[in-house]
């Protein structure tokens, strides 16, 4: 659904994406991952047809962002991370007026913006100014704008930016369920742990190179980051947990082991993931076990370490 | 008490020393318009220097032997140039007073900076007087460039150094209300080429309303010396006053040197000598209060509560109205239905007191008088030209400043569907003071005051030349980012054609071919044909002249008298080049759109 073939787009002397290359199939829900100024926004603005790269193409479902502009628009939907709003209009006007920029018949339009407005939960707001909504409620509401014509791609920058977090799940979950809808999506977010439940795919992004464009799983891969595991050791028995941590380290299946204060924190070597290897090593010492405690691997790790690692 | 007389001694360091200022000031500093500007003034001064100095060596004899007349001719020519540059820097300056602080604290709030000053102890009134202290220091500026040049002339002689400081106190007087006004209005109006017209409109009416007033009190008589109890001259000393409201007035009185009334003594007679004074503290009267009250206006803004939720019933039955008339032009629905006014009863106010006003006229001057038919056609061409010169300055600039430029590029609409929408809109938009406009000629014509025929003709006129700087608006709009900037180059473009080219004109004849000569007829003709002003002149003339059933059916087309088919080309052909010019910055508009408009394809 998007082909991003070696584009590059410099701003004077400030090269803001270098070289980016990435392939995204119909239904994916892409995290887009970097620091502030990385290039995330000015790669979705290249998407969008807003800007033209200097070099390298970018395809949305086969058509050209250089070249068919017109045909792209029209299956895109596009939320830039600041929000502009027409002040003097109605949440239900400013939806008409979009629907009706995307040439939906006048008829189909009533059905179309209740729809979207269910959808985003804004049918109690349908009357309100756009000026006096929060600014969550404004977030919904692009989200709301950039359905109304039903696109095949979203382009999304930052939409949970300035959310509560009974908002943020629920945004969450919409983009969850328009990503089941067959929708591909692009999100930008520095809420990782948002990106990393909902994104099938993640890419991470730093002074406009991508560093990383895969699964999440393939990220964790990529910086040797394996299962973590806390274990806390009932010690009335005057277990010497430095000795149990040297001795479990040594197993070529765990990557590293350490005494906390009331137990071990163990984390598995890469490719391995059956929390039972450490259950067998603790008994084997006859470590009696009060909690046994697995640590989702973090997308925050992934993102420290690749882009300190490589660029800074 | 003593607290208070503190906070009393305390308050013009605490006004004027305040955050607000200093960065205006250092803004001010780094922006190229601030250096453009002041460039310009100065070229404009240079220009004037020449062309009154081309005139005078052209049309004086200055190769004489005797060197009386030369020193005599030395001395007029010194007093030219001096009041030249005193009348371009008084106009300069009074209209740049709405200009410079019609966006500024619109900028604030579209930029979301209102709401941060809101939490800071800066006071309201801080950020008005800083904000519009700023602006001053730039107005001295200007001002201040002026002064080598008149310094120079001083030597020579010419004009007293109180005309010149008349000259500089009242033009910064009068820009010190401009820019209050233009303060006051941007306080609470959306966008700045709406405050920028209000401003505008409120000047003149506060400058040149009182004036009108008491030119038609005393030609009518309104009042009764001797009743009254007051002498003739006392009264006739107050009418005087109504004058000195308007400073261009009370410049010319100071120019010609007329002496005050008798009956006055001491200080009285002290002030009725320098009606300048009298008009400058006035001004800054005015100026002062308006500040104050635009302070409160911002603490309003600064305190006002958000206002959320649905809207009213009322506003449900509009809203529901107004959707549809939405069909398959979008950007212009949204433009064309958007309020002109923030609140429904600014409308009615601006709407009463424009009633009020012409019913008044209508009732004292009449339907049968000429000059009032002349006024109006003049008045009205002027004020939907200014309109229109507003109108679409806003119409990109004020999508960019509130981010939605992005968002409106990302629909399917083309290029050409968007600017042509916003034209068309601005246009809609003009349609209730057009008709106004239109109205007083129709009733005219149909009381038979003047001809059916040539006021059909009026909208030939008109209606090109808004078109012209509507889209030229659009197009300033798309080149520059802020809404001032596009409002005061189409301003500049506005005074250039209808003031500039006249004056370039009159140069390029006395330099190139040493005065107009034989060539007076055909440039004259031109320049006529070429000025919509000239030509509604001319239209008007002629529809006074039949209504009142004057055998004389001729056209005047400058000192030429026409036939209709004649002056109809004429009208054609003035039509035609502002046609021609509205689809040339259209174009220019379009290809700006496409090479700097924010898509890539």
């Amino acid at each position: 659904m998007i082909e991003i073939s070696a584009i590059r787009k410099t701003f004077g002397d400030l090269v803001a994406v270098d070289d980016l290359t990435l392939n995204l199939d119909a239904g994916q829900i892409f995290g887009f991952i970097g620091p502030n100024g990385a290039g995330k926004s000015t790669t979705m603005k290249i998407l969008a047809c807003l800007l033209r790269a200097d070099a390298g193409t970018a395809r949305v479902d086969g058509m050209d962002t250089r070249f068919e502009g017109d045909r792209i628009r029209r299956i895109i939907g596009y939320m830039p991370d600041f929000l502009g709003v027409y002040h003097d209009l109605t949440v239900d006007e400013y939806l008409h007026f979009f629907a009706a920029a995307y040439g939906l018949p006048r008829k189909k339009r009533r059905a179309t913006v209740d729809g979207v407005l269910e959808l985003t939960d804004l049918t109690a707001k349908r009357t309100a100014m756009v000026d006096s909504l929060s600014r969550g409620m404004q977030q919904r509401l692009g989200v709301a704008r950039v359905l109304v014509h039903d696109p095949k791609v979203l382009l999304l920058d930052e939409p949970a930016s300035g959310l509560d977090p009974r908002a943020r799940i629920e945004m969450r979950e919409l983009l969850t369920e328009l990503g089941r809808m067959g929708k591909t999506l692009i999100v930008s977010s520095h809420i990782l742990s948002e990106l990393a439940e909902m994104s099938t795919s993640i890419g991470i992004i730093e002074k406009g190179k991508l560093l990383f464009a895969g699964s999440i799983d393939d990220a964790y891969a990529r910086i040797g980051r394996g299962h973590r595991i806390l274990v806390t050791i009932e010690t009335e028995g005057g277990a010497d947990l430095q000795a149990a941590a040297a001795a479990i380290a040594r197993d070529e299946r765990i990557a590293g082991a350490s005494a906390t204060d009331t137990g071990l924190d163990v984390t598995l070597a890469p490719g391995h993931t059956s929390h039972h290897t450490v259950v067998e090593l603790l008994l084997a010492r006859e470590l009696r076990i009060a909690s046994f405690t697995p640590q989702a691997p973090r997308l925050e790790d992934a993102f420290i370490t690749l882009t300190k690692g490589e660029l800074q | 008490m003593t607290a208070a007389l503190r906070r009393l001694a305390t308050l013009p360091r605490r006004l004027l020393v305040n955050p607000i200022l200093a960065r205006e000031l250092r803004v001010a500093g780094r922006r190229r318009s601030t250096y453009i500007t002041r460039a310009g003034f100065a070229l404009l001064l240079a220009f004037g220097i020449v062309f009154v100095l081309l005139t005078m060596t052209r049309s004086s004899g200055w190769g004489g032997d005797s060197v009386v007349y030369r020193a005599q001719e030395l001395t007029r020519t010194v007093q030219f140039l001096t009041f030249a540059l005193l009348w371009i820097g008084f106009a300069c300056l009074a209209l740049l007073g709405p200009v410079l602080t019609a966006g500024s604290i619109c900028d604030e709030r579209r930029a979301r900076t209102l709401d941060t000053l809101a939490t800071t102890p800066i006071t309201p009134l801080q950020i008005v007087v800083g904000k519009l202290t700023a602006r001053m220091q730039e107005a001295v500026t200007l001002a201040l460039i002026a002064a080598p040049a008149l310094l120079a002339l001083r030597v020579f002689g010419g004009v007293p150094g109180e005309t010149i400081l008349a000259f500089v106190a009242v033009a910064l007087a009068t820009i010190y209300l401009g820019a209050a006004l233009g303060i006051w209005f941007s306080s609470w109006h959306r966008g700045s080429a709406g405050a920028t017209v209000y401003a505008f409109l409120t000047l003149g009416l506060l400058t040149v309303g009182p004036t009108i007033i008491a030119a038609v009190a005393r030609t009518q008589n309104y009042f009764n010396a001797a009743a009254l109890g007051i002498p003739q001259e006392w009264l006739a000393w107050i009418f005087n006053a109504g004058f000195l409201a308007c400073p261009p007035v009370v410049l010319v009185i100071e120019m010609s040197g007329a002496q005050p009334p008798g009956g006055f003594g001491g200080v009285t007679a002290w002030l009725a000598h320098r009606r300048w004074l009298l008009t400058t503290l006035w001004l800054v009267l005015q100026a002062t209060a308006v500040v104050l009250i635009a302070a409160r206006s911002v603490r309003v803004q600064l305190t006002k509560a958000e206002e959320g939720g649905a809207v009213k019933p009322a506003q449900a039955g509009r809203e529901s109205k107004r959707l549809a008339k939405l069909r398959g032009t979008p950007v212009y629905w949204r433009e064309s239905t958007a309020a002109v006014f923030p609140k429904r009863w600014h409308m009615f106010v601006v709407l009463g007191v424009l009633a009020a006003f012409l019913g008044w006229a209508y009732a004292e001057i009449g339907m049968d008088e000429g000059s009032f038919h002349q006024l109006i056609g003049f008045s009205g061409l002027a004020l939907l030209t200014l309109l229109a010169a507003v109108s679409t300055t806003g119409a990109i600039a004020s999508e960019r400043e509130a981010r939605t430029w992005e968002v409106l590029l990302t629909v399917p609409l083309s290029g050409w569907h968007i600017l042509a929408s916003k034209i068309a809109a601005a246009l809609r938009r003009l349609i209730l003071p057009g008709a106004l406009f239109m109205l007083h000629f129709i009733v005219a014509a149909a009381m038979g005051h003047v001809v059916a025929h040539d006021v059909l003709l009026i909208p030939v006129v008109v209606l090109p030349v808004m078109l012209f700087y509507l889209a030229s608006g659009l197009f300033f709009s798309l080149a520059f980012k802020k809404i001032i900037t596009a409002v005061a180059c189409n301003i500049i473009l506005l005074i250039t054609l209808w003031i500039g080219v006249l004056v370039m004109a009159i140069v390029v004849m006395q330099v190139a071919f040493d005065g107009f000569g034989t060539g007076e007829d055909i440039v004259g003709t031109a320049l006529f044909i070429y000025h919509p002003v000239a030509m509604l002149a001319g239209l008007i003339e002629h529809a006074i002249d039949a209504g009142a059933g004057a055998r004389f059916t001729q056209y005047q087309l400058a000192n030429e008298s026409v036939s209709l088919p004649v002056f109809a080309i004429a009208l054609g052909a003035q039509a035609g080049f502002h046609l021609l010019g509205a689809a040339l910055f259209l174009k220019l508009s379009l290809s700006l759109f496409r090479a700097r408009g924010g898509r890539a394809s």
